[in-house]
């Protein structure tokens, strides 16, 4: 069997907080900087400054009281720009260095998602040397008021004479109620999101079923830490690939950022119309788009209605298999949390194991209120944020094989009903049930929901690359 | 000039084996035969929706066109499997659901690094891999699960047409639910799939020929 070295503690002050989980803090704002190579030694000393700013893991397990966050993440640009030597920069990984708008084909990005439709602070970054994005800038805050103040104080970090520059930032954050101004705890399709979560070794948790890996036992555990993270053995069981030297590597991860628009009245015009000709109403309906219905429950442990108690409980709203499930009566094969990480769906688990990716993700833009048909124009969507020790085999793999194709679930060229680049002519099959004679429906003429809207590749370093990076000694000698 | 041909990607490898242990290779092949008429890894292997076909054989030295006996040192064993999706992927599964059975058949082939972990394995593959000069596929927009599925739905309808001619409405309605839900997993669409190029994807369109009965 595999000889996986154990991991029994992570450096926690070594790694960046936000990989391990999302902070317990509902506003952020992501910042995107450009690197001056002229003046890269008053850049490298801002960097090091704000390396001391940077929220390390030892925040968790109990991250409350926590005020404000900040992480920092760099793209193949800015690692040029900072200087590291050409022997270091061809050692990372070719999906990284090309970017995400080079990898628009594998990933989808066309008519509407198209890199020339972005957002032109990212259209600007593809296009313009003197605007690339180099760094990227994550401050997260307990409410708008102090994201505000922490901000003001970075922003003076990157002023005149620190070699860098801001080309434009991004607010995000838990959607209100406009009237009530409370949390509503939903995307803006209605969903509530983030129940899903990777569980790997060394991660200062308890454990909690459903987030790890199946064994053939039925049991769950934690994934090999080298799939997120660098310098540790993956599930092959290998060290993932990764740039040398090692310390700059280890514990780094590579991370997607996404701008993902979501076309809110597309999404509900839908669902009204299509649920007049679906027997199980539009709740269910819903609920078989995603597999879970809105408020989390998954289908596969609910098939007839939302179960708020199971909903909430983390110990058993990710804990299921497909094993009773085979044919998609209760959660359809094309569903999307079926094709986002598929568990057992496939037969053998081992082939979603190396498939699955953290996700982060904070919506943007203004709640609107379920009794309104909302509309596509408004900036609303999620500030989807990725990590995976790859990109290739990850999160590139989920996106082409599982969300814009799925003949491994027997769905040929469907695609993932949300997320899938649909264009008026999508099709989801959902599967009826023989044992209450329950046909199958079919939706057809499916849109896109959601559009890309910018984004990139970067790579996350260890505070400890950070402050190499800094100071100039990243050598491969 | 290419190992695709619309979602298909025709991998053939040879790896040389040392003449002396390739009739422990002959029997591994055997065995494995056997074995995988019983065992339910194989069945479910062969449920895996991306895996056309795959076959080992070995080629034996005296065997080799157009060379003169003596020539060649050693035997070889060429393994040839036709599948949808990526090259990665189908090695990927390979060596994560099979890796003792890859070992049994390989470890015979001149340093092989064993299927485990992946990337060693990968390379091995790579460099014993002949790409391929001509490949025809009927079907460009589908994948065999898609081919299997329209040849089932078409049996199941011409089936359930001949069958339930006389029945009333309220009956036709029953025979014809419990008829969608026989073939609810074989209604997926076909068409250009994932793409890994630019002209990758004119190619397939060129093509065309979603499959259609």
């Amino acid at each position: 069997m595999t000889t996986q070295a154990p991991v029994e503690t992570l450096d926690l002050e070594d790694i960046q907080g936000f990989i391990m989980r999302s902070y317990p803090l509902p506003c952020a704002r992501y910042v995107y900087v450009h690197i001056d190579d002229k003046q890269v030694n008053a850049a490298r000393s801002t960097l090091e400054k704000l390396t001391e700013l940077v929220t390390a893991s030892t925040v968790w397990p109990d991250a409350t009281g926590l005020e404000h966050a900040l992480n920092i993440a760099l793209s193949f640009k800015g690692l040029m720009a900072l200087g590291l030597p050409t022997s270091s920069l061809i050692s990372f990984p070719s999906a990284f260095a090309e970017g995400m708008a080079r990898r628009k084909i594998l990933l989808g990005d066309e008519g509407a998602s198209d890199p020339s439709k972005w957002d032109k602070v990212w259209q600007d970054s593809n296009a313009d040397p003197k605007k690339s994005i180099h760094l990227w800038l994550a401050v997260f805050a307990a409410d708008e008021s102090k994201r505000d103040s922490y901000y003001s104080q970075l922003a003076k970090l990157l002023g005149l004479g620190s070699g860098m520059s801001v080309l434009g930032f991004e607010d995000a954050g838990r959607l209100k109620d406009p009237t009530t101004q409370q949390y509503v705890n939903t995307e803006h399709f209605g969903y509530r999101d983030g129940i899903s979560d990777v569980e790997f070794k060394g991660m200062p948790f308890p454990h909690v079923d459903g987030r790890g890996k199946l064994m053939p036992d039925g049991s769950w555990v934690p994934l090999a830490t080298g799939e997120f993270l660098l310098g540790y053995p993956d599930e092959s069981p290998e060290n993932p690939l990764a740039p040398i030297p090692h310390l700059l590597a280890r514990n780094g991860t590579f991370m997607v950022v996404r701008k993902l628009h979501q076309n809110v009245a597309s999404f509900r015009c839908y669902l009204n119309e299509q649920s007049k000709k679906f027997p199980g109403g539009k709740e269910l309906l819903a609920a078989k788009f995603v597999g879970r219905w809105r408020d989390g429950t998954p289908l596969t442990l609910s098939p007839d209605k939302q179960d708020p108690i199971l909903a909430d409980d983390v110990n058993r709203n990710n804990s299921f298999t497909y094993k009773d499930d085979r044919d998609g009566s209760r959660c359809p094969m094309g569903a999307h949390i079926r094709r986002m990480n598929p568990r057992d769906a496939m037969l053998f688990s081992k082939l979603a194991d190396r498939r699955r990716i953290i996700r982060r993700g904070l919506t943007y833009g203004v709640h609107t209120p379920e009794d309104q048909p909302g509309n596509d124009t408004d900036e609303h969507g999620i500030m989807f944020l990725v990590m995976n020790s790859n990109f290739e085999r990850q999160f590139e793999f989920v996106q082409q094989q599982w969300v814009h194709y799925g003949n491994d679930f027997f769905q040929g060229d469907d695609k993932d009903p949300l997320l899938g680049n649909n264009d008026g002519k999508g099709k989801m099959v959902i599967q009826g049930d023989s044992k209450t004679d329950r046909a199958p429906h079919i939706c057809t003429g499916l849109p896109s929901f959601v559009n890309t809207r910018g984004g990139d590749y970067f790579f996350v370093p260890s505070l400890t690359a950070l402050r190499q990076i800094a100071l100039g000694i990243i050598s491969t000698i | 000039m290419s190992n695709l041909a619309g979602k298909a990607y025709a991998l053939s490898v040879l790896s040389p084996i040392k003449p002396w242990t390739t009739w422990i290779n002959q029997a591994v092949l055997l065995y494995s035969l056997i074995q995988g008429r019983i065992s339910k890894t194989e069945s479910n292997l062969k449920k895996l929706t991306f895996i056309h076909y795959a076959r080992w054989q070995v080629v034996y030295r005296d065997n080799w066109l157009g060379e003169p006996p003596g020539q060649v040192k050693y035997n070889y064993l060429l393994f040839f499997s036709n599948f949808n999706g990526t090259w990665d992927q189908y090695i990927d599964a390979f060596s994560d659901v099979v890796p003792d059975r890859l070992n049994l058949i390989w470890r015979w082939s001149v340093k092989f690094p064993g299927s485990v972990p992946v990337t060693p394995f990968k390379g091995y593959i790579r460099l014993n891999q002949y790409d391929t000069d001509y490949y025809y596929n009927a079907y460009p927009g589908a994948a065999t699960t898609d081919v299997k599925a329209a040849i089932f739905l078409k049996q199941s309808l011409d089936k359930f047409a001949a069958t339930n001619k006389d029945l009333d409405p309220a009956a036709f309605k029953l025979a014809y639910n419990k008829f969608l839900i026989s073939i609810q997993n074989s209604l997926m669409s076909t068409g250009a799939g994932p793409r890994f190029t630019e002209r990758h994807q004119a190619a397939s369109e060129l093509k065309g020929a979603p499959y259609v009965n």
